[in-house]
């Protein structure tokens, strides 16, 4: 590798440091020559016929050298920007569409990213931190929340996690404010290990500890979100212990979370306050089932694992617990178990619902990917034929089969880079329109949809297939082209107007263009319809005349044709 | 011939490289010279084959190069063993014998 980066600095260097060793060689055999009596311009030329192709040399040294193939595919990226530099409307028609088709397909991965494998926004440590749903045994898609008192359960018998906490699964609507000058805001009530369990740290003051009661009517305490905080008291530290009045009692401000931080689930909440502060009479009642009973739908419960427990230890933990609770209650636990998954804004029950649906949409957005891909792999042969002659005359000075296969698909990645990184940019604008049009919720709702390095990397592999994919049949195509054929077009004259045979389409192995099909009904085929006329359109814009040098050097020194191609014939050269 | 000649060389290019600089430094042409005379003439080392080996080596540490005036006064690319290079001259020598032994052996069976 050391050599590779050396080589790679240093290449600048080490070419001309062959060109010259290699001058030099031939000056000392013409001097020779010239020495022996020969005149200086039959020297030259006995000395050019016995040392060879002076170039064919440098590409060989150069492959031995390390890195050659880094070389070669700078080479490559060179020269495919600049063919699809020379035909920027192919080259943009071609990148729009599959940043539509990636973009599109990076988008349902962002949001799924978002919503199921990653954990709320804010949180510290987000792999040691765990969901558990309650669920009816035998119906794992039921409704995930539990009671109060079945957090007192868990928390008294969990020996493999740090402690539990229970946040209300829908936010409270509180009044705000007193005295004319009210609000409605939303308020989450949490158990006191809330913040401690996630690891959030105060912007402003204190959140709640191990020093906060979790007993009801205990204590009228609050934690604000950093978003009304800065709405409503305009970022004023002075609010940190001073009172503020919701449903017309007092509560005390002890601090602010910090920005960015809206809680653990897809609901944002104006503040938090503890299960202290609620009370089953007067103004801040809260229907007191949900405390008293064990098989109510109230709250949302949230664990750390303790160092070195897996998820699997804990959910066999559970296993076991809710069996010993349905043998101490079996009127209110009968038939309850407990799903455990890592955790992220949609509980662990509700996932299996949310991630099929996506994985519809991915499914349709599949085949738009696949409508994009089969229209630029169209384009992409219907050019290959156009550029048959450009093929011709490098296998004939010396290119190697594989060579030229890995010349094409750097094209096609290239392309297919342009369309991956248009794509991110899609998927970017596409979820912030998502967000954007997301219906109005009784309660506020704050989804994230990073794009962090899984998001990245999806976009990544799905590029990277999809370039394969449709990269391949045109580039293997193009390298099984026939020599002697494709010199004599050339001498034909390109202009036949017939640029791809029938036989010669191998795309047709595996799709049925409409136009030889009986019934192109469905509307994917319609748009493959689309990609075809495309394809035929686009031939006379995409020729490309141009020569290039074997092992795809710039200059374009062309020797004899007749004398070069007798040179192929006693034997391929590796390139 | 040419060809049978070109495929025997390919194995001991390399050795026949190794063994020619042993005896001083020497320049790609000299190289190619030098090998032609060790081996009375029966390998004639093209250039096509001569500089791509001469960088392979070079790159794998055996050889190392500097560039000094030739006999013709001009700037030319000298090659001498490095002392990795011996060893590997060694090691090659050996082997070479081991293999042409047991051919020799075979073959007068």
């Amino acid at each position: 590798v050391l050599k590779t980066w050396r080589n790679f600095v240093n290449r600048g260097r080490i070419a001309s440091d062959l060109d010259e060793e290699l001058a030099s060689a031939f000056d000392q055999l013409v001097s020779e020559r010239i020495a022996a009596g020969e005149a200086p311009d039959a020297a030259r030329q006995a000395v050019r016929r016995e040392l060879g192709s002076t170039p064919a040399i440098r590409d060989r040294v150069r492959d031995v050298r390390a890195g050659a193939l880094v070389d070669a595919f700078l080479w490559d990226v060179r020269y495919g920007a600049r063919l699809l530099g020379r035909n920027p409307v192919f080259a943009l028609t071609a990148a729009l569409s599959l940043a539509i088709g990636i973009g599109a397909a990076t988008s349902i991965f962002t949001v799924a990213n978002g919503l199921l494998l990653r954990a709320a926004p804010g949180v510290a440590d987000p792999d040691t931190l765990i969901d558990i749903s309650e669920i009816d045994r035998g119906q794992p898609m039921a409704n995930p929340m539990v009671a109060y008192r079945t957090f007192l359960d868990l928390r008294e018998r969990m020996t493999t996690v740090d402690g539990l906490y229970v946040q209300q699964g829908v936010p409270e609507a509180v009044t705000f404010g007193g005295a004319g000058d009210t609000q409605r805001v939303f308020a989450t009530i949490v158990s006191s290990t809330y913040f401690e369990l996630l690891g959030i740290r105060p912007a402003a003051g204190r959140l709640f500890d191990a020093s906060d009661f979790d007993e009801t009517s205990a204590s009228r305490l609050a934690v604000l979100s950093h978003a009304f905080w800065m709405h409503q008291f305009r970022g004023d530290r002075a609010i940190v212990g001073d009172t503020i009045v919701l449903n017309g009692e007092p509560f005390g401000v002890v601090g602010v979370a910090p920005e960015g931080f809206w809680g653990t689930s897809v609901v944002s909440a104006d503040m938090w306050l503890l299960v202290g502060a609620v009370h089953f009479d007067g103004k801040m009642a809260i229907d007191h089932r949900f405390f008293t009973v064990r098989d109510a739908d109230w709250g949302l419960l949230g664990a750390r694992l303790k160092a070195g427990v897996s998820r699997a230890q804990a959910a066999a933990e559970l296993d076991a617990i809710s069996a010993a609770l349905e043998r101490d209650y079996p009127n209110e636990y009968g038939g309850r178990s407990y799903l455990v998954a890592r955790a992220s804004p949609i509980p662990p029950s509700l996932r299996f619902v949310l991630g099929g649906f996506l994985a519809v949409l991915l499914g349709l957005v599949s085949l738009v990917l696949f409508v994009a891909c089969a229209n630029v792999a169209g384009v992409l042969l219907a050019r290959s034929a156009a550029r048959r002659q450009e093929i011709a005359v490098r296998v004939a000075i010396g290119a190697g089969r594989t060579r030229l296969v890995r010349q094409l698909l750097t094209e096609t990645l290239l392309l297919f880079l342009a369309g991956g990184f248009a794509g991110l940019v899609v998927a970017r604008g596409m979820t912030t329109l998502l967000l954007k049009l997301l219906p109005v919720f009784p309660v506020p709702i704050a989804l994230a949809f990073p794009l962090d390095g899984r998001v990245a990397a999806s976009a990544a592999v799905i590029t990277f297939v999809a370039a394969v994919l449709c990269g391949l049949a045109p580039a293997l195509h193009v390298a099984k082209a026939d020599v002697v054929r494709g010199l004599k077009a050339d001498i034909q004259g390109p202009s036949t107007g017939r640029l791809l045979w029938p036989d010669e389409n191998p795309i047709g192995k595996f799709i049925r263009w409409p136009s030889t099909s009986a019934e192109p009904s469905p509307t994917t085929f319609q748009v493959v319809g689309v990609a075809t006329d495309v394809r035929r359109a686009g031939v006379p814009v995409v020729r490309e005349r141009r020569v290039a040098a074997p092992g795809n050097a710039p200059p374009v020194v062309v020797p004899p044709l007749q004398s070069s191609m007798s040179r192929c014939n006693s034997g391929t050269r590796r390139s | 011939m040419s060809n049978r000649r070109a495929t025997l060389l390919q194995g001991t290019l390399d050795l026949l490289i190794l063994k020619a600089l042993a005896a001083g430094d020497l320049h790609g042409l000299g190289v190619s010279r030098r090998i032609q005379q060790l081996t009375g003439g029966t390998f004639v080392v093209q250039p096509g084959s001569l500089f791509p080996a001469l960088h392979r080596l070079e790159e794998a540490g055996w050889l190392a190069s500097t560039w000094d005036v030739s006999e013709n006064n001009r700037r030319a690319k000298y090659y001498r063993l490095t002392r990795t290079g011996r060893k590997q001259l060694v090691e090659e020598t050996s082997l070479w014998k081991q293999i042409s032994l047991a051919i020799d052996q075979a073959l007068e069976v």
